[in-house]
């Protein structure tokens, strides 16, 4: 029995011996591999619907894909031409002129015309979702087949951007006969054509032959839904997927030494902020002052960002800042200044409660070490981001983190927050009918340089409330194998990719 | 016996009736404005009103939950998904047929594992086999699942790269989860047939069999498997309905499609639809396999069985 076992083991030992020194070819070259023509992406959120208009929380990477927005963002997320060649903006710095490029054709062959922007842009109206787009484009008008105007509501609003992220060009006639078959098999005149959602939930696409800025080198894309962030990382690392949307300081640990990965990164919109409400806090500036001056910052970055983030000491993201940047800066780091408010506070007899979603834990602690040295003592509240949210609006939030900003808002969008009828900061906050009557001002001008100056004021007066601590602006990343270039780094600030642009890599 | 099939199915109406009315009230209770979460945090209070009066919510709960349960009585409509806008059961069909898979495969391999591996131990009490099988079990029933998948994924997918870490697209994919899933429920099948085994081995007509010349292989098989295996059927049919709830952190973690993670998803984003029809069809499953394992006592055991009669 056992000679047997050994003459087999013995056997098996010589054939893989044989087998690892035997050269890949009978000529000893060693192949090249193949050009990579097929990209797997996961994607943050899961494909439930492929029509752009319906505004579902569904996989945004394979509607990019489909379809083709007016202009679109380039490396640094400035705006380029797209479907629009080019646009012009008239006296009043409200009214945009797009000419349509005349080339374009839609998956099923039908050419682009004014009517099909007209058409998507009118279906995204009639959509309850997207009620607020009004706060972006105003109104809109077909002035021939290959020219449509877009206005703005006011001289600051960023309608570039939300036209680049948000309004994807739909076919008229393919929609408008079956929208409930359309959101199921879409047709778009971008670079991936839609072939098939698969079993497991992801979705596949082929490579539009036609597309009017040439063929793409992918042939075919899977977009896979999200997996758990550990096991994400891993399907990075064996290869079963090209790119990963989002990465986060621990992922970022992980393959910061693997040689086949590399990451992208890019400073976003967003900013982390700490914002003191209720009563307490509403009721004591000093107490409001000391926070602001005794949160440090740059520790938080580096305990909870990894280092990864811009310290901030505007109210907004620089991004969102843009020339508003430094109009009101709110106070650093200041030890001595923080205990000197402290001791000017009223008792605060119990803990302040700090409220967070899990992914803020890190940054909590960190606040509540900064805090406990000026001798207020914190405690940290965990909750589901329905909860949190829901608190908020119920007036119920102490303190809270949130990351706010997109790449659509402006400083002017923003004030609104802050009015004491908004739902969001401004009815937990004690805010001034002065305040109200500001932004009310904001909303009503459209004139950009009289727009400035309200924006100024609304500017210093949320600072001079102290009930805001900037944290820092987000610094985005993603994840990609070495197998593949040209993402535009702006992919991972806006999530919006151009997979049509991707190549093998050399 | 037909009696007896039809007490128990009638009993899973107010059973499941319960269920329905506890998943109602704690999904109520749960923060979070359905309508905001569909529309948006920057929806107008117009937007967001409308949006409640067509699902409903400006009902009283009772209200609701009775036009609920008359709808899944009369006319099977579990209502549909709040995101997709697509009938809920739809949804269930699509994904249970991969939690299934898994929760037959894992039960499967669970018993082919654990089952002989604790007649063993018994058989071999006290035995350095004995304390090997009965440490490693003790091990892998206190490993958490998720932990223990990402181990299998580094050592499988990313040393050796001979299995792939997710999807479902070939019978290759299944084969970390189901060993996720497997492993800890056939180290506690092996821990309970262990504690049988040793109980029946005791027994005076184990002694009586070898008295009467039997050799080890027929008393084992013949005389103490049988009787031992009595509630280790129940633990096998416990594990399979508890495998086809409990399955989501697996699921989550390989990138299966499955019905765990489409209830977890729809809890993130609170389509009660989902959560609601997810559950009953859990509940339900769950009665219908305790109702088959009772019967099934019934064909190995005739004590049980003349109990039926009753």
């Amino acid at each position: 029995m056992k000679k047997s076992i050994s003459l087999v083991l013995t056997v098996l030992i010589t054939m893989m011996l044989i087998s690892g020194c035997t050269s890949n070819t009978e000529t000893g070259n060693v192949p090249e591999s193949p050009a990579k023509t097929n990209l797997v992406v996961m994607s943050a959120a899961k494909a439930i619907n492929y029509d752009p208009t319906v505004g579902a929380q569904t996989d945004t990477i394979a509607l990019h894909s489909i379809f083709d927005s007016l202009v679109k963002f380039d490396d640094n997320a400035d705006i380029i031409p797209y479907l629009a060649e080019s646009w012009e903006l008239d006296s009043s710095g409200l009214i945009y002129s797009f000419k349509l490029r005349k080339d374009v054709k839609f998956h099923d062959g039908t050419a682009l015309t004014a009517d099909d922007v007209v058409y998507t842009l009118d279906t995204m109206k009639a959509n309850p979702v997207y009620a607020m787009m009004a706060g972006w484009i105003k109104s809109w008008n077909k002035v021939d087949d290959y020219t449509i105007t877009i206005e703005r509501p006011n001289g600051l609003t960023n309608t570039m951007n939300y036209l680049a992220g948000q309004v994807m060009i739909i076919p008229k006639g393919a929609h408008s006969k079956d929208p409930a078959g359309f959101a199921m098999n879409p047709v778009g005149s971008g670079a991936y054509k839609f072939v098939s959602i698969e079993p497991d939930g992801s979705t596949k696409l082929e490579s539009n032959e036609a597309y009017f800025l040439g063929v793409p080198e992918m042939k075919t894309i899977t977009i896979k839904a999200p997996l758990d962030p550990s096991a994400a990382i891993l399907s990075l690392q064996t290869g079963e997927i090209d790119i990963l949307t989002t990465v986060n300081g621990t992922q970022l640990e992980q393959i910061k030494n693997d040689s086949k990965i590399t990451t992208i990164a890019f400073n976003g919109w967003s900013q982390n902020g700490l914002y003191l409400m209720g009563e307490r806090l509403n009721n004591d500036p000093n107490l409001r002052q000391a926070i602001v001056y005794g949160v440090n910052r740059q520790n938080l970055i580096d305990l909870a960002a990894f280092g990864l983030g811009t310290l901030s000491q505007d109210l907004f993201a620089k991004r969102v800042m843009g020339e508003f940047e430094g109009a009101a800066p709110v106070p650093g780091y200041n030890l001595d200044m923080a205990k000197e408010f402290v001791a000017k506070a009223n008792d605060v007899v119990t803990p302040l409660v700090l409220s967070i979603t899990p992914d803020q834990a890190i940054m909590a602690q960190s606040i509540q070490s900064d805090l406990a040295a000026l001798g207020l003592e914190v405690q940290i509240e965990q909750l589901e981001m329905n909860a949190f949210y829901e608190k908020l609006m119920n007036k119920e939030t102490e303190m809270g983190i949130m990351m706010l900003g997109t790449f659509q808002m402006t400083v002017d969008s923003f004030m609104f927050y802050y009015a004491s009828y908004s739902p969001f900061i401004g009815n937990a906050i004690n805010q001034t009918p002065e305040y109200d009557a500001l932004v009310g001002q904001i909303m009503m001008t459209a004139d950009g340089t009289e727009l400035r100056k309200l924006c100024i004021q609304a500017l210093e007066h949320v600072t001079g409330m102290n009930i805001q601590v900037p944290l820092f602006d987000t610094t985005m990343m993603l994840a990609q194998n070495k197998t593949i270039e040209n993402i535009s780094p702006q992919s991972a600030g806006t999530y919006v990719f151009y997979l049509g642009d991707i190549k093998a890599a050399k | 016996m037909y009696k007896y099939i039809a007490r128990r199915l009638l009993s899973i109406i107010p059973i499941l009736l319960l269920t329905i009315f506890i998943v109602f009230v704690i999904l109520e209770s749960t923060p979070g404005d359905p309508a905001m979460i569909i529309l948006g945090r920057d929806a107008s209070p117009d937007a967001l009103n409308a949006l409640r009066e067509e699902l409903g919510f400006n009902k009283p709960m009772l209200l609701r939950y009775l036009d609920y349960v008359q709808g899944i009585f009369t006319r099977f409509d579990f209502g549909e998904s709040y995101r997709s806008k697509q009938p809920v059961f739809d949804n269930i069909l699509v994904q249970f047929p991969t939690t299934l898979k898994l929760a037959i495969f894992s039960v499967i391999v669970a018993s082919i594992v654990g089952i002989p591996l604790g007649i063993v131990s018994a058989v071999r009490q006290y035995s350095l086999t004995d304390v090997a099988l009965t440490v490693s079990a003790l091990f892998l029933a206190s490993i958490p699942g998720f932990w223990l998948s990402l181990l299998l994924v580094l050592f499988f997918s990313l040393l050796l790269g001979v299995l792939p870490s997710t999807g479902i697209d070939s019978w290759k994919n299944y084969i970390l989860p189901v060993a996720t899933l497997a492993l800890p429920s056939a180290a506690i099948l092996m821990r309970i047939t262990r504690a049988q085994m040793m109980e029946v081995w005791k027994q005076d007509y184990i002694r009586t069999a070898r008295a009467k010349g039997a050799n080890e292989w027929r008393v084992i098989t013949k005389h103490a498997i049988k009787n031992a295996l009595m509630p280790v059927i129940t633990i096998v049919g416990m594990s399979f309905a508890g495998l086809l709830g409990g399955t989501v952190i697996v699921e989550l973690i390989f990138g299966m499609p499955g019905l765990g993670n489409l209830i977890i998803s729809a809890i993130k984003l609170k389509d009660i639809p989902i959560v609601m029809a997810g559950t009953i069809f859990l509940s339900t499953l769950f009665m219908l396999i305790m109702l088959l394992v009772d019967l099934l006592y019934a064909f190995i055991d005739p004590r049980t069985k003349s109990q039926f009669k009753r």
